[in-house]
């Protein structure tokens, strides 16, 4: 069976399981994932009876937020916002392994009692099948707080997201996937507010200086190691080239950068630390 | 050829015996000693440059040419393996502001 075909019989499973449901409230972030679920959910149901709840803190890029903004208004969908403060556990900002648990903690335990205090008992995320083969200690808390993945229940792999997303479309189909910046930081290495403003300016600065695709400004002390999508290497390996990313990351307050040789991949320090497979 | 080991020099100016600076001192010379054997693989893979190891990371300064030669996916891909074999689970070239005339 096509691909496309495929995909398609799966949102017509998603927008059963949804009707189900009747009305639903959305972990929402403005990533491919919540994005394509807020906005089937908003077709299928209708009005009032879907809100896409958005978690705002200091390792939520700003670009991503007006993204979600951007979505959430050209399809029709409501959206709550609130304040979540993981930062100020300091089991978080002692960054551990499972980090995201902490996090998602704090999340869902705000937005969970926000939804149903709006009168939606039922709560999803954006979480896909493809999440479930990688190492997410977030989900934990999901389903701590009983909150539904029907993306990942029904199959949904990345791909089939972006398609359905083309063909609904939504701007995000092909945005890069988009990671709390907390991701930049070696586990170990303490979550601070300054450290992801800085490693938030340096990708916007590298963002602004035309990179596009796949990209990560990792963050090791004073080195930004830069993760660019492998098909943009040599560009960015061209000393003129390098030269201006060199400044644009330096202006943005490392004081070393390094350009990863393997290119982006998604979970690059769960391999730096052995939390899973190189 | 030069192998920077700032994890040794820290580590072995504290190390007093305490264990866990003991356990650092270890993990840098073993750190020194992987830089060093992968900057020597490289040089014989005709990549002259200097390699800091930093845990799994190995970070590795060269010249503009040889900044140049790294834009070869096969350049690329040769170096990903000697890193992987040398215990390194990523290599990143480190950037020059300034090219050279």
């Amino acid at each position: 069976m096509p691909h496309d075909t495929q995909a398609a019989d799966k949102e017509a499973s998603l927008a059963a399981w949804l009707s189900a449901r009747g009305r639903v409230a959305v972990g929402y972030s403005g990533g491919v994932d919540s994005a394509y679920l807020a906005v089937v959910a908003r077709r299928t149901l209708g009005a009032g009876r879907v809100v896409a709840i958005i978690g705002r803190s200091a390792s939520y890029p700003a670009e991503q937020w007006a993204m979600a903004r951007r979505v959430a208004e050209g399809f029709n969908v409501d959206v709550l916002e609130l304040d979540t403060e993981e930062l100020a556990d300091p089991r978080y900002a002692a960054n551990p392994t499972n980090r995201c648990y902490f996090c998602k903690t704090e999340l869902w335990g705000k937005l969970v009692p926000l939804a149903r205090a709006h009168g939606f008992d039922c709560v999803v995320d954006g979480t896909n099948a493809d999440d479930l083969s990688d190492y997410r200690p977030g989900a934990r808390a999901a389903r701590e707080h009983r909150v539904a993945s029907p993306l990942a229940d029904l199959g949904f792999t990345k791909d089939d997201i972006r398609a359905r997303s083309r063909e609904l479309g939504l701007p995000t189909w092909q945005q890069p996937s988009s990671p709390c910046l907390s991701s930049r930081l070696p586990y170990g290495t303490g979550v601070t507010a300054e450290r992801l403003a800085l490693v938030e300016r340096a990708e916007r600065a590298l963002r602004e200086m035309g990179v596009q695709g796949d990209l990560r400004v990792r963050y090791h002390d004073d080195l930004a190691r830069v993760e660019v999508s492998q098909s943009a290497l040599a560009h960015w390996l061209a000393p003129e080239n390098a030269a201006r990313l060199v400044t644009a990351v330096r202006a943005a307050g490392f004081a070393r950068v390094a350009l990863d040789l393997r290119g982006f991949r998604s979970g690059s320090l769960n391999v730096l630390h052995g939390v899973s497979a190189a | 050829m030069i192998v920077t080991g700032r994890t040794l020099e820290h580590d072995a100016t504290h190390a007093d015996g305490d264990e866990a600076r003991a356990e650092g001192t270890r993990s840098g010379l073993l750190d020194r000693d992987r830089a060093s054997a992968l900057a020597r693989a490289l040089e014989h893979a005709d990549l002259s440059c200097t390699v800091e190891a930093r845990a799994g990371l190995a970070l590795i300064a060269c010249d503009e040419a040889q900044q140049v030669r790294l834009a070869s996916a096969d350049a690329r891909g040769a170096v990903l393996l000697l890193a992987k074999q040398h215990g390194f689970t990523h290599i990143a070239v480190e950037l020059a502001a300034h090219v050279t005339a």
